[in-house]
Order: C-alpha cells, then structure tokens, then sequence
C-alpha cells in the first residue's frame, strides 16, 4: 500500500512515485519525459486550452491535458503513442489555421540569403547601424557589392508595395555596408577559434568567398583558388560605373583578412592541382567555379551542372561540395552568395562528425493576402509617405534618407519570431499551416508610446498575460472578451492599452506570452 | 451618444449586492434601466463596488443576453431552435430584416424602432417558427406576414401581457366545476392569457363565479393543440365526462362557457339570451366549436403509452397552488425521506436506478453518494435548469408547471449530502419559469417547507455553454461561463471550491415520485440499464408534437407514429434527431431502437436532455449537421482550441458543401473525430455528433451536394425555383416577391428571373395552384 500522501502512476510504462495533487505533466517531468506546454507556465494555473499537452490514458485511450490534469493512484499514462502525437498536431494546425502574421517578413522568405530585412531596417530606423551590419552579414558576406547589383527580390514581395511602394531595402543595406566600409575598422564577425580543419574552395567568386567567410565563422580554415590572380570570380567583369572597383577590392579585402582565409591565385585545379590531389589534402572541397568546364574534376554532371544533394550542397557521400552556378544556372548573385553561406553549414556539419542536414528550416506562418483594413493597421505606426529616390544609380541614402526610409517599412515579420513556443511547436512536430483551411483571424496590432506591440492576430487565447496583468492592482488589466471563435484578449472597455497596464506588467506579459501576441520594439 | 444617467446605479446595487457573484445579476439591472450597457455604466458600478474591469468586461462580453450598443425601443426574438429551423426559422429572420431595410452590418433599424436577434430555443418548438417580439410571442410565424406582426407591435405599444399564474390569486375554492386553461409557454404564446380573460369575463357576466373556477394549470403536453380549455366536473363522481377543448381562440371562449353553463338569475338570463341573438345577426358563419372528449381518438393516441412521473398530473394542477400540490401527494416523499437516514435516501435512489436526465446519463444515486462523502463544509446543492439544446423544452414544462415537485426533489437531496443552501439556475429565455419558482420557493419559505434549505435563483444570461455544469458553477460565481477540467468533480470541489451536487431539473422532478412509491416501483419500469421514463420534447415534422413523458426502451417508431401520428402531411419519414447539439440523426430505418442510454449511443444519437425532432424526406442532412455546427459554434466557450477553433473550420466545410464548393469527407470526418477525443468539456467533445452520424447514415447526400447537388432541395445555393405549366396567372407570387424577381402578368405564365431571386420560398408559399417547383 502506497503511503496516504503519495501516489503511484506510470507513464510510458515507467512507474513513477509523486506526492497527491501532482499533475500528470509534473510527473511526468520527474521522469525526464518531454511533454510539450504552450498555454502553461509553471507558477501559474493551468489554463488547459491550448491542448498540446495531451496524454492518453492508457486503456479507455482517453485524452486529457496533462498541464492540468491531476495524477490519480494507478494512472497509466502514454505520451509515446500515434494518437496522442496526431492529437497535438492537430490542435498546432488548428492554432495556426486562425494565426494572424507572419513568422519572417514576407521580405526575408523572398530574399535567397534570408537576409533578416526588418530588424536590418529597424536598426538602420534607430540609428544603430553598428548593429544593422552585424544584422545583415548573419547571412550576406558581401553587402556593399549585392548593394549595388542585386535585382532585389525582396522589394518585390515588400508588403509596402500593396500600398504605394516597396521599402527601398537594397539601397539601404548598401547605405549600411558602405557606412561600415567608410569606417575605418570594418564589421567582422566574431569568429570561433580554429579547429585545424581545413577546406579547399575552387573558385573565388561571390560564391566560395561567401563560403569561406562563414567557414571563418565556424572556425574553419580554408584556401581559395582561382585560376585569375585576383578573388572576386564573375564579380570582376561587372560595369565598374555600377561597382566600382574600390568597392569591390575593400569588401574582398575585409573578407580575406579573417582568421584562417588564404586567398591562392592563378591556381587551375585540374590543370595546376589535380581535383585527386585537393580532395585528398583537404578535409573537405567547396567546388565554386561558376560556368567553368569542370570535366576534369571527375564529377558526376548534367547539361545543367554538377549534381548536388540540394538542401546540402553535398556530391554523393563524399566530402566535395558544390554550389554557385557550378551546379545550375544562378540568375542572381545573391542566390551564389546563399549558396556559399548554406553550404558552409554543411560543411561544419561533415567537419565536426555531425549528420550532414544542411540548414535548418524553419516553420514560417504565412500571412497570405490581407484583408480589408489590415493594411491600416500596417501603416497604423510606419512611416508615411512614398519611396525615397537618389538623384543617380550610383549614389547612395543620405543619413537622414535612409532613417526615414527605413522608417516607411511595416514590420511584418514577428518580434518574436526566434522564441516564439508556437513556431518551435509547429516545426517540431511537423505541422503544414494550411491542413485546415478557413478564416484566419483579422490582422490587428496597437502600439503604446513606450513600444509594447499587442497583435491579437497572433493570440492562443492562453490568458497567462490576464493572469499577469491580474497580480498588479490599480490597472484595468486585460480581459479575455467576446465567446467561441471570436473570442480575444483585449483591454476591457475599449480602454487604451498604454493606460490598462504597467510598464512592469507589460514587461512580464510580454516574457509569459509564448507567441508574438505581446511583443515589444527593440 | 447621449451621456448616460447614473443616477440609478446607486439603487441597482443596493438591490442586487455588491459582490463578484453579483456580477450578472448587476449587469442584467443595467441593461434593465438602460436597454444596453453603457460604459459609463460599468465605469461606474467598477468604481462603487471595487469590482475589476477586466472581470466586469469578461462577463458582459460572454453571455448572449448583454449588449453593448443601444437597442432599438422593441426587440425582436427569432427562435433559431432545431424545430423552427426546419420550419424556416432563417426564411422569417431575413423576411424581418427585409421589412426592416436592417444593414447588413446592423441589428437595429434607423429609427430605432426594432432590433432583431437570433435566439437559441425559445422552447415553444411545437409552434415552430416562433418569434418574440417584447414579451409576446407569436407562432407559427410565415415570412410572407412579418409585417403584421410588426404593425400590431407598433399598435399596441408598451402594452404588456399580464403576467399568468400567480398561485394566491389563483387559489383554488372547492367549487364544483373547474375550466382548466393551460398556460404553460407554449399555451400562453398560442394566446391562453386572451382565452383566460374572455373565460373570466363570461363567467363573472353569467355570474357563475361561485361554482365555476377557472383555473391555470401548467402545461398538458399536447403543444401542437394550444389553447386548450378543459372543463372538469370535479363533483362528478365519473371521471370521463370532462371536455377538452383545443385551439380555442378568444374569441370561442365566451361561446364556450355559454354552452356548458346557464346563467344564474332570471334577469341575466333575459339579458344573455338577448346576446345570444345579437351574436347570431352579427356572426355570418358560426364556427364549430371543435369538442373532444379526453379518451377519444386522436388525443387518446398521444396520450395513451405514456406514463407520467417527472410531468404526474399533467395539465390537472394549478403549477403554484401548494394545497392542489398536497392533495395530489405532493410533499409525500419529502416526508417518507426525512424520516429516514441520508445514507438511507441514497440507497434508495441507486436502488430506482435513476440516471442523469441532463445528458450523460450518471447513476444520480452514485453522484449523491460521492457528494455525501466528499470532505468540505458547507456542501451546496444546484439545480441545473439552463436547457438550452435548440429543440428541446422539457425543463422549462417541468419549471413552470411543477415547481413544487423540482423543489421537493431538491430538498431530499440536500438532506441526503446534508446541504443547507441551493441555487436554481435558470435560462433567461423562460421568465415565465423564472417566475413561477420564485413565487414557489418564497410559497415553500413561508410554510417552512423546506426547512433550514435556503434556496435562491440565478438567472442565466444566454450562454447554451452554462449546461455544461463546470461552466455552470463558474456563472453562479459571477463568472465568464468556461467549463474547467474535471477531475475534480464538483461532487468535491464543486460551488466556492466546495462539494456540490449538481443535477437537472427533470432529475430532481422523479425524485418524490420514487420515494412516495414503493421500493423497486421506480426500476420497474424502463430497460436494463435505464430505468423509469424519460421526458421528451416531439417537435419537427411530425403531426402531433408536444411534451412527452415515455417509460423507457419504447421504440422511436412507437413514439413517432402513434404518440406523434407520424409525419405531418403525408411527407416520408426520413429520420428522428435526438440530443441536440450533442445528439445525432437517426434513419427511419432504425426507428426500432429502443429509447435508452445505451441504444441511442450505439446508433451514433445520444439521449440529450431530450430534444427529439422529426425530420422528413424534405429535410438536407447536410444542412442540419450544418445548422447544429452553427449552433455549437456560436455557443462555443472558446477555451480549448479542438472547440473553439475545430468546430469553426467544421462549420466552414459544411457550409461549403451547402453552397455547392468542394469539401474532402475524408479530412471532415478526421477533424470530427479529433475534436470528439481532444475536447475539453462535453460541448466540444459531443459537437461532431451530428456530423459524425449524418456522413454515416446520409453519405450519399453529402456526395451529392460535393457535386452540386441538394437532393431534399433545401441548400440555397444549389436550388432554383420555378414556376411550371400550373400557373394560372394569379400574380400573387408576383405581389409578395420581397425582391421583385416575377414581373405580374395576369393570366400568363409567370416566371422567375433566377439571377435576382434570393430563394426565400414565398412564392412557393403562397401560390394557390401549386404551380413553384424546387429545382436542384
């Protein structure tokens, strides 16, 4: 007999003892088994809606929330079987079926480096441009040179654009790079201490440099070769009235003084080095020739280019690689550039004996089409006006321009895009957004002057933040309001969301919010 | 806006109490004095009572009954309930707004004269569709007459039906014969209160007053016959020469006591005979009165099977005259259980079997057990009156009929899990029930009935969700009604964290019936698992509808043919929807399942708390699984996500289908199956029933409409009218068009132009010749 104040229970077939009143979800946890919570904080009182914590009960095969539910003597619980994991799928696809926003900006899922465009433009907006380069070289080794020649495909699908025009973001990621160039002491990353392997990349072009820089990054060191004297591949060749040549040379130079980058010049491998010989000395080989006869490299090719896993640039099971027009016709630089930057990351995958995946990608909640009135709420805090022009091609932002440009963009993307439970959730388990199709909540969004961002669009309805505002007295606090589907969160009595909670309160709500329903502005 | 006065506030919360489980209660007075809820208003209570904001907001923006927005000076009530729905419910609330000219973004008219809503269930669903309009409802209710209904409001004004059945007034003398008049809601709606005062008039004018009684009883049951006026010689030692009149109008009502009754005194006789004749010039047809003797035919048939326990002395008692109530054996349980032990009591009750009437079906003699021996002082006892499935009445019957009986249930439970204060929860939408059990428990207060049991009333404010009984406590405590996870039961910690033992009202009407009767008497009847009888709301398409009260395991074919003399007008049965909401459709072609707890689950329906609607071939499966998403959509908490946001996505595929669109069944019937498993509260997790169990039985209608099709011709999208060879020219479809799509041409052919038709039917209605066809 167990003693009065404890009881027993298994989970996944794993007995465990927990003291009267615990809830399957802590127990569990004393187990050290994972059950996934969205609308539960510890601390608080379970809400039991978001319905991701679901177990079955072993037998009648029932579901309950394990988040509130209170373990019973002789429970049987399972986390581990097919109906509890499609449970939870579907209430994550369910969730996300009303989801009002976008995860990235439209902007940075149209960019091919997935450059982060918004919080580029926000720095730039606040005046803290030594962030706004660390921003935009996380994916774009070369900003001062795509600046100049990149078609821009993210101002193609710029929200913006529904209304008057798009954001002007590639003169003004030039504007940053040319601010850092300008410098004196130009932006480099923080790069991991060397580990001794090293990496032969063919081919210094926009391509291989973008793969050595990241390579850098990581720690790895690597040769460039080319068969010119100089790096910068196809980069040469371009119009130097659109890049000139000052430019070109100081972003290669800046790129090439990082930790472990050597730059190898008129080398033709093939020719000079045999492919054997570089893919043997090295630990791994980053092919990046551009439109160069690779004929002699013994690889496995069609009319288009060298075959390549194509999420991890990887050829077969071997330690070559191969990106940039090498392997198929790149019309844009920056997708040469992208291809450097993702096959870097499998590279360090292969060179630190992990699985070789390639880049991770992530769950992106699509907004899709807006509906009448959302885009007021865009425009509700951005910069009004049209597009800021230059006089001539070659000229750049002023200051004072780029501040007010980068001021006109509407800040899609969510500011809690890389925390949010929801979108870890979705892609953690699987979840396509549209599984369910149907009306999605309308897009809303109110800023206070102090810069907490309350998006309704984006609520779970999991009422940890009234839960929150209720601990503070003399504030209207928030409500849960309406019923069923239209149920929100809102500030009671159409009340003003600046005067319903303390600045305090509004901190804590937005640390508890576990989607980007409460936010705040950098 | 005008600047509210606040003025009142003060004396509203005097009267209603300060405290958070006063919160409806406040809201409710508000909305009283202002017609809505000014913010100011609720500015101000927060101010004067230190009640939070975000409480106040969460309540008045969670129940139906609150509006935030001024109403216009009448409102109109259109019941949405099952049975009005498959009567047309939709066709009359457009027909209003049409009249209206309401935007379509707008519930009020410009001049602020109407605002129009949508009601869950009205439970007047046997005069299907119904409307209320103030106080006064009307039914059935053709689109093509809207009009009059609003002109005669706007005519009489504020005038207000008096209120019926208060039981000291109505005391009963011994005179020797009674003019029983129902007026139970659905006999007051088909105009009982006028019959009642032409009786009263006619009576007091032949100066019978002394031996004719005229007196109100609760409801008889047979609803499809309302008014009904019964005259019982209560002298007469034969029991069967009593008389039942049905569908009396005011105006027979004079005529009727003239034919039974001679007036006393020579001088009024003179006088009466001079009358008589007068109404001869001045009636050029005399109507016959329609006269039915109690045990024949027809009426018989709809009695005859049932049997009556939780509904005994159906239509023969006065539902607040406390002496009638004792003499018909009323308190006799009472007193056979308070002279026995509480363990003893709930002995009893396992012993009847008795089992939730509510819906799930829970041994209710188990649940007083577990509420007996839960640790917590003090234990509270809760009456469960918020019905709200659409189509189903037979707690409001009970409430406003046998008031009595509900309370000396409850006061042998109290006594059985020793509870010295209860609540009755009631709907908003029965004030007549209301009010009865107000008047019937300060009745029993005052005679000390119910001993140190205090009893109390909270009205709901329109949410179907308080059914569910967490949600329920949580709206007795002045809270949104949001249903919590159970375990805990609130047999432990139930009202105020403390035990509770919550049942319905249909539940604690057996009660007396078991004690006053022999042990074993109870479980005698019935089936296996279920035992005793079951009150059952008949409604739909069936020719006698009415509240029905059968033992339990008689056949749905039992009930639908010779209780309810099958489908009304010749048309083929299709199938019976039984439990609501939560409940499914089944085939005729089961129509030999028993009634009982088990039967109806294993054929995809459940028992509800008793809606039970007959559906014929002229009735879309697909738009009554859509109609009851609606319904669960609407009514959802919008507290777990299977619910809130599974049932809209459901509602949004059924819909697609009723318009024709593509739909894939195979994904419904998943999501369907999700949401029954993941949902938190019986709402949810019963939602997908009737989708469940229509694709199961009727998947070939769902087949068709993916192909654009509507086989029963109901789906407005996918149907066209037309006029065929018939037409004889009449251009009346043409004169009552609301939207001009017939041009009038006398004596040709008329003819429909498709692209302005909104498919309102009224042509249809209206053609003499029988000449609009349904085309899909």
């Amino acid at each position: 007999m167990t003693q009065n104040n404890t009881i027993q229970l298994t989970i996944d077939g794993r007995p465990v003892e927990v003291p009267r009143g615990t809830t399957v979800l802590q127990a569990a946890e004393k187990l050290g088994i994972l059950i996934p919570t969205m609308c539960f904080k510890s601390g608080c009182t379970p809400s039991t809606s978001c319905m991701v914590c679901m177990v079955a009960i072993e037998g009648s095969g029932a579901l309950i929330p394990s988040c509130g539910a209170v373990a019973l003597e002789g429970m049987r619980i399972r986390t581990d079987i097919p109906q509890v994991a499609a449970a939870r799928q579907s209430a994550i696809a369910l969730l996300l079926s009303e989801h009002a926003g976008d995860c990235q900006g439209p902007c940075q899922r149209g960019c091919p480096a997935e450059m982060d465009i918004p919080q580029m433009l926000r720095q730039i907006a606040s005046g803290q441009l030594d962030q706004a380069i660390a921003t935009i070289k996380a994916d774009i080794a070369l900003p001062a040179i795509l600046g100049r020649i990149c078609p821009a495909p993210c101002e193609k699908v710029c929200r913006r654009a529904g209304h008057d025009a798009a954001v002007s973001i590639c003169l003004l990621k030039r504007f940053v790079a040319d601010w850092d160039l300008a410098s004196g002491k130009p932006y480099q990353p923080q790069c991991k201490p060397l580990t001794g392997k090293k990496v032969a990349i063919v081919g210094a072009g926009p391509c291989g440099l973008a793969a050595a820089y990241y390579l850098a990054a990581a720690g790895v060191a690597s040769i460039l070769f080319d068969k010119n004297s100089q790096p910068g591949g196809m980069l040469t060749t371009i119009d130097k009235a659109i890049l000139p040549s000052e430019v070109l040379k100081a972003e290669i130079d800046n790129l090439l003084s990082l930790p472990g980058i050597e730059f190898c010049g008129n080398v033709e491998i093939g020719r000079t080095l045999s492919f054997q010989q570089i893919s043997s000395e090295f630990d791994a080989v980053f092919v990046a020739v551009g439109k160069a006869d690779v004929g002699s490299f013994g690889l496995e090719a069609t009319d288009r280019g060298i075959k390549v896993d194509a999420k991890t640039y990887r050829i077969g099971q071997t330690n070559v690689f191969a990106g940039g027009e090498s392997i198929g016709r790149r019309r844009l630089a920056v997708r040469a550039v992208a291809d450097g930057k993702e096959a870097a990351v499998s590279i360090v995958q292969l060179l630190s004996g992990k699985e070789v995946t390639g880049v991770h990608e992530r769950f992106n909640s699509r907004l899709g089409q807006l509906v009448e009135g959302e885009m007021q709420q865009f425009l509700a805090t951005a910069q009004a006006g049209s597009r800021r022009a230059v006089q001539k091609p070659s000229d750049g932002f002023s200051p004072a321009d780029a501040v007010i440009e980068s001021r006109r963009c509407l800040g899609c993307d969510c500011l809690k895009k890389d925390i949010c439970v929801l979108r870890d959730l979705a892609e953690h388990h699987h979840v396509r957004q549209h599984t369910y199709k149907g009306h999605r909540k309308p897009f809303t969004r109110q800023t206070t002057p102090s810069g907490l961002v309350f998006e309704q669009g984006k609520c779970i309805l999991c009422g940890l933040c009234v839960q929150t505002a209720r601990k503070y007295a003399n504030q209207k606090g928030l409500a849960f309001a309406g019923r069923g589907f239209e149920t929100e969160i809102a500030v009671p009595l159409h009340g003003l969301l600046a005067e319903s909670l303390s600045e305090t309160c509004a901190d804590e709500c937005v640390k508890i919010c576990p989607t980007g329903a409460i936010s705040r502005l950098p | 806006m005008p600047q509210c006065d606040l003025q009142p506030i003060e004396a509203i919360l005097t009267r209603t109490g300060t405290g958070q489980e006063k919160t409806l209660a406040i809201l409710q007075a508000i909305q009283q004095q202002y017609g809505y809820l000014p913010t100011e208003a609720i500015e101000d209570v927060c101010r004067r009572t230190g009640l939070r904001h975000a409480d106040i907001w969460g309540v008045a923006t969670f129940y139906d009954q609150f509006r935030l927005t001024p109403a216009g000076k009448h409102t109109i009530r259109v019941c949405v309930g099952t049975a009005c729905h498959v009567k047309g419910a939709e066709r009359v609330y457009e027909a209003f707004r049409r009249q209206l000219q309401i935007d379509p973004d707008k519930d009020t008219d410009k001049d602020f004269l109407f605002t129009i809503e949508k009601i869950a269930c009205l439970g007047c669903c046997t005069l299907a569709p119904v409307v209320q309009v103030d106080k006064k409802v009307y039914g059935p209710v053709r689109p093509e007459a809207v009009h009059e209904i609003l002109e005669a409001t706007l005519r009489e004004g504020d005038a207000e039906p008096t209120a019926p059945g208060n039981g000291k007034r109505n005391a009963v003398s011994e005179a020797p014969v009674e003019l029983r008049i129902g007026v139970g809601s659905c006999c007051v709606a088909g105009g009982s209160m006028d019959v009642r005062r032409e009786l009263d008039q006619a009576v007091a004018k032949m100066g019978l007053s002394d031996s004719v009684v005229i007196k109100p009883v609760g409801c008889v049951g047979m609803c499809h016959q309302t008014p009904l006026v019964e005259i019982v010689d209560t002298a007469s030692s034969k029991n069967n020469g009593d008389i039942l009149y049905t569908k009396v109008s005011a105006a027979e009502a004079g005529r009727i006591v003239k034919r039974h009754f001679r007036p006393k005194g020579l001088w009024r006789k003179l006088r009466m005979a001079a009358d008589d004749a007068l109404d001869g010039l001045l009636e050029t047809e005399s109507k016959p009165l329609v006269r039915r003797a109690v045990r024949d035919g027809e009426i018989c048939t709809f009695l005859g099977g049932q049997q009556r326990i939780a509904t005994e002395y159906c239509g023969r008692i006065n539902p607040l005259d406390m002496d009638e109530y004792m003499r018909h054996q009323g308190w006799q349980g009472w007193q056979q259980a308070s002279q026995i032990s509480p363990d003893a009591i709930i002995e009893r009750v396992v012993e009847s079997g008795l089992r939730g009437r509510g819906g799930g079906g829970f041994s209710t003699g188990r649940k007083w057990q577990l509420t007996r021996k839960a640790q917590g002082n003090p234990k509270y006892i809760v009456c469960n009156g918020d019905e709200g499935d659409p189509g189903a009445f037979m707690d409001r019957m009970i409430l406003e009929s046998y008031p009595y009986r509900v309370l000396e249930g409850m006061a042998i439970a109290a006594r059985s899990i020793g509870a010295r204060e209860g609540v009755l929860y009631i709907r908003a939408e029965y004030p007549l029930a209301v009010q009865r059990v107000r008047a019937a428990i300060d009745i029993c207060h005052e005679r000390g009935l119910l001993g140190d049991l205090k009893l109390s009333i909270m009205e709901g404010a329109g949410a179907f969700v308080c059914g569910e009984e967490t949600a329920l406590l949580a709206s007795i405590e002045g809270k949104r009604g949001m249903p919590s996870l159970r375990p805990p039961y609130p047999a432990e910690e139930g009202l105020w964290g403390k035990p509770t033992l919550i049942n319905n009202v249909e539940t604690y009407a057996a009660i007396p019936w078991i004690f006053r009767n022999e042990p074993g008497a109870y479980s005698a009847i019935g089936t296996a698992g279920s035992k005793g009888t079951k009150v059952f709301a008949l409604t739909g398409k069936v020719t006698r509808g009415g509240l029905i009260e059968v033992p339990m395991g008689m056949t749905i074919r039992h009930i639908v043919e010779q209780i309810g003399g099958g489908v009304a007008g010749g048309a083929k049965f299709k199938a019976v929807q039984i439990g609501g909401p939560s409940g499914g459709c089944v085939p005729a072609s089961l129509a030999d399942t028993p009634i009982d707890y088990e039967s109806l689950l294993s054929v995809g329906a459940m028992m509800g708390s008793g809606g039970m609607v007959v559906l014929d071939e002229n009735d879309c499966m697909v738009d009554i699984a859509r109609y009851f998403l609606e319904f669960t959509q609407a009514q959802s908490c919008g507290k777990c996500t299977y619910c809130r946001v599974g049932t809209k996505r459901m509602l949004e595929m059924l819909t697609d289908l009723c318009e024709g669109k593509p739909c894939d069944l195979e994904a419904l019937e998943n999501l369907a199956r999700q949401i029954k498993a993941g949902s938190l509260c019986g709402l949810g997790k019963t939602a997908p029933n009737p989708v469940l169990s229509t694709l199961h039985y009727f998947r070939e209608e769902y087949e068709a409409h993916k192909h654009g099709r509507c086989p029963a011709g109901k789906c407005k999208g996918l149907i066209h009218y037309v006029i065929t060879d018939q037409c004889i020219g009449c251009t009346l479809c043409a004169q009552r068009c609301p939207v001009g799509a017939i041009t009038p041409e006398p004596y040709r052919k008329h003819r429909i132009q498709q692209e302005i038709c909104i498919r309102c039917g009224t042509c249809k209605a209206v053609c003499p010749a029988k000449a609009v066809d349904v085309e899909s």
